[in-house]
Parts: C-alpha cells; sequence; structure tokens
C-alpha cells in the first residue's frame, strides 16, 4: 500500500493533528514518513545585501532552529509509535512548490496535511497551502480536520 | 487505525481507482467499506412540473440502475479482496454536503475520493465539491488522483 508518507508542518495546531493522524497510519500500513517543513527565504533588495548580510544570515539561523523545533516534534512522536522517521527543511517562497517537489524527489507516495491553514481567511476555510498542494500534485493527498 | 472508509463514487474511472485504494487500505487494516452514490435530481420549472411527471420518474429509475451498476462494481472490487462492504445511493443537488453527511451518520472515520470527483463529467485536477467537501467535514479525507 503506502510506503512513504510525507508530513509537512508549520508548526500550527492543525498540523499537529495531521502529524498524529499521519504517523498512526503509517504504524497501520507498516510505512515510514518524512517530517517536512519550508521556510521563507530572507527577501532582500540587492543593493542592500552588504548592509542586511548580517541579518540574513541570522534571520537563516532563526528559522532553521524553528524548524528543526517542529520537526523534533515529529520525530518525538514518530519514535513513540514505533515508526521510522526523517526530517528535512528546506528554504522556498512557495510551500505548496517545496512540499510537491521534496515528494517526488523523496519517494514519497502519500502526503498528509491539515485542511487548515494559518493565515487569513484560511483558518475558516480549506487551507491555501492544502489547496494548491491538490491542484499541483499527483500524489494522493490525506486532508486532516 | 481507519475502521469504517465511506467510499462516494460517480461512475468516472478516478472513482473507481479511489474506491481501489479505499478498499486495499480496508483489507491491510481490517477496515470495513461502504460505497455511496449522490444522484443529481431531475430539475423541473414548476410551471412544467405536470408534463414532467412522467419524465421524471424515467430519469430517477435509469438514475437508479446506473448507480446500483457502479456500486456493485465496488462491492465486486471489495469482496475480492474479502473487505465488508455496503451500499447506498440519495439524491442531492449538492454532493458535497450530502457525502459529508451520510459518512458521518454512518460513523465513518475516512473518506476517499477521487480528486476530479461530482464535476459534471469535465476533466478537473480538483471539482469544486472536493474542494468544498475538504472544508466542511470533520473527518479526515484521502484525495486521490
Amino acid at each position: 500500500m503506502f510506503r512513504r508518507m510525507l508530513i509537512p508542518t508549520d508548526g500550527s495546531v492543525h498540523s499537529e493533528r495531521a502529524v498524529i493522524s499521519g504517523i498512526g497510519l503509517a504504524r497501520a500500513l507498516k510505512a515510514s514518513v518524512l517530517g517536512f517543513h519550508v521556510a521563507p527565504p530572507f527577501s532582500s533588495l540587492s543593493y542592500l545585501v552588504e548592509v542586511l548580510g548580517g541579518q540574513q544570515q541570522a534571520y537563516e539561523k532563526e528559522m532553521a532552529e524553528r524548524a528543526e523545533r517542529y520537526l523534533e516534534d515529529i520525530r518525538n512522536i514518530a519514535d513513540a509509535a514505533d515508526v521510522p522517521c526523517e526530517c528535512e527543511y528546506r528554504f522556498e517562497h512557495h510551500p505548496y512548490q517545496a512540499i510537491v517537489t521534496a515528494a517526488r524527489q523523496r519517494d514519497c507516495d502519500l502526503i498528509v496535511m491539515g485542511s487548515r491553514g494559518r493565515q487569513g481567511l484560511g483558518r475558516l476555510l480549506l487551507g491555501s497551502v492544502t489547496h494548491r498542494v491538490l491542484l499541483h500534485t499527483d500524489l494522493p493527498v490525506l486532508v486532516c480536520p | 487505525m481507519f475502521k469504517r472508509i465511506f467510499v462516494p463514487v460517480d461512475g468516472s474511472q478516478q472513482a473507481m481507482h479511489a474506491a481501489a485504494i479505499g478498499i486495499a487500505m480496508a483489507a491491510q487494516d481490517g477496515a470495513k467499506v461502504l460505497a455511496f452514490e449522490v444522484l443529481t435530481p431531475l430539475p423541473a420549472v414548476t410551471l412544467a412540473a405536470d408534463s414532467l411527471l412522467g419524465g421524471k420518474n424515467g430519469h430517477d429509475t435509469s438514475a437508479t440502475v446506473r448507480a446500483r451498476q457502479h456500486l456493485a462494481d465496488v462491492a465486486t472490487m471489495a469482496r475480492d479482496t474479502a473487505v465488508a462492504c455496503e451500499e447506498g445511493y440519495v439524491f442531492d443537488r449538492r454532493p458535497y454536503a450530502a457525502i459529508a453527511c451520510a459518512a458521518r451518520r454512518a460513523g465513518c472515520d475516512l473518506i476517499v475520493v477521487g480528486a476530479g470527483e461530482y464535476a459534471h463529467g469535465q476533466h478537473v485536477q480538483l471539482s469544486h465539491e472536493v474542494a468544498r467537501l475538504l472544508g466542511s467535514t470533520d473527518i479526515p479525507v484521502l484525495v486521490c488522483p
């Protein structure tokens, strides 16, 4: 059936529920999971690079620490359920693109995501990242409420 | 993990593919499957209702016969893998609402649906009905491309 699941997290409560469902399913189907986080890259105008160089490093360090924190939660839940788990984070402007690309590159056969986003109207309706992933992937997507 | 899997179909090939994934998950996890189809009632202008009465019965009968055939195909697929399968259908103008309601009433804990189901015969990556279903149900939904 499913052998390897990509479980993206944005650190929200909805993501956490999807992580728990995904790892539960992985345990039932004897699959492995790939925890994944996408952080927005540091944006600045090119002529400001020299001025902001130090800030960029600080920003990336901060984002990497945050990503590690989110992914550590996935690793802990997977370890408790005795499910093999790897974790990865990337810097990318469009999270849906990073998710679709990573799923293909890392040979995943299922994506597990929350149905609500953490921004704007997405909190009330179907999350925009989940919606875009559904529009751009050729893999099954388990959408958890 | 999941014990009762709700499988809405619309007679399309994609729906049968999604049903096959749902049945495979049920087989691996010892779950039951409920195959379900939502039929569109014939729209009738009130003034012309009298003249349409005869025709309406014809529409309902042929739609029901088709639905039974689709559901029987899913039931055969389930029987082949020794999975318990129930069938049901309903007439409703809003497939997403009918699916969300029937799945909740049947006590299902997963819905497995084709991404382009109920798109009125058009080929789309994600149908409006499936997108609305994701925003309106509190049951996890596995969307299969």
